[in-house]
């Protein structure tokens, strides 16, 4: 009843449908992506089934506990020595940054501004122009270009600074993920070692009683 | 249809949970970024201890040690096993190299006993009951 009392006119259609078009690729895109993300934590989970392999075939342990403590020791020893060069970038660029802040004398200096910063070389748009329509205030247009990228040789410094920064920052985050998916998968690995020789003993017991 | 179907509300769960999934990525790293600097003072005391600094833990040594040992001994039984299945093959050959029938083969047997008084008494005459010739 309601929907009969809609009339929607062909562009409103179109537009409809165009706007739940762009909503399913745009889920469907974010699907796809996290399938990859999760392919590619399993692949650095993996690697911990390598460190534990020994152990495990060994029968070093006994509990399920000593083998997470265990695992957890030497991931954090993995971590450390995977992780030492985006490490040392970021400490680098971060000394650099301390260099320079001693040597200008600007103590706070933002590398991402917008005027003498990495923002040079951004676009800035204004805000959205809006006007008045029936007491609504509507969008009334495209915003307009402010500042254009250019280069300022006072930002030079945050041209360096900023992508070494942020290829720092996403190598370690990359590894921090990694750890958090070794993490993971040692305490699946040790459950899964230990329920298993459960289920393998319980027979025997059982037919020892008989 | 249905594989699509599960990727896009995989999608929306994940936007949903986005958020929540940054906050644990951010709270590791800065736990990360503590462990790392433990994990060098760790490593600069190894260092002076005389240690090297690698993944390689005690029990690790340890469980290499055990398996090397399992696998020698492994090894061994199997060679030993080797050695036992060789002699019996031998064994065998040599049995099927020399087919006998039961009937041929020549038993030792013993000589049979001379008569008594056969080697002291001469050889062209015989004595009668009473002794005389």
């Amino acid at each position: 009843m309601i929907m009969a009392a809609i009339k929607l006119s062909e562009n409103t259609k179109k537009a409809l449908i165009i706007f739940f078009l762009i909503f399913i690729i745009l889920f469907v895109l974010i699907g796809y992506i996290s399938l990859a993300i999760e392919g590619v934590v399993k692949r650095q989970g993996s690697k911990a089934d390598e460190m534990l392999s020994n152990v495990v075939k060994a029968e070093i342990f006994d509990k399920e506990s000593k083998l997470i403590k265990f695992g957890i020791r030497k991931n954090a020893r993995v971590f450390y020595l995977e992780s030492r060069i985006p490490f040392i970038i970021l400490l680098i660029s971060w000394g650099a940054y301390l260099i320079f802040c001693l040597f200008s004398g600007k103590w706070g200096y933002n590398p991402l501004n917008k005027v003498d910063g990495f923002g040079t070389l951004l676009f800035e748009f204004s805000p959205w122009p809006k006007e008045s329509f029936f007491g609504l205030k509507l969008i009334s247009g495209w915003p307009s270009v402010i500042s254009k990228p250019h280069f300022e040789v006072s930002a030079l410094f945050s041209y360096f600074f900023v992508p070494v920064n942020l290829v720092g920052i996403v190598w370690f985050l990359l590894y921090v993920q990694a750890y958090i998916a070794r993490s993971f998968r040692i305490r699946k690995i040790a459950r899964s070692v230990f329920r298993k020789k459960l289920i393998t003993d319980e027979p025997a017991s059982l037919t020892d009683n008989k | 249809m249905l594989a699509f179907l599960k990727v896009f509300l995989r999608g929306i769960v994940v936007t949903l949970l986005l958020p929540i999934i940054l906050l644990v990525l951010a709270v590791y790293g800065v736990y990360c970024i503590f462990l790392f600097v433990f994990m060098f003072f760790k490593g600069v005391i190894e260092y002076f201890q005389g240690k090297s600094f690698s993944t390689d833990l005690p029990e690790d040594s340890e469980a290499r040690r055990q398996l090397l040992e399992q696998e020698l001994t492994e090894q061994r039984a199997k060679e030993m096993l080797n050695v036992m299945y060789q002699n019996h093959m031998a064994q065998q050959q040599f049995l099927n190299q020399q087919p006998q029938k039961e009937d041929e083969i020549e038993y030792l047997k013993p000589k049979p006993e001379p008569e008594q008084g056969s080697i002291l008494e001469p050889q062209g005459e015989t004595p009668d009951d009473n002794g005389g010739y």
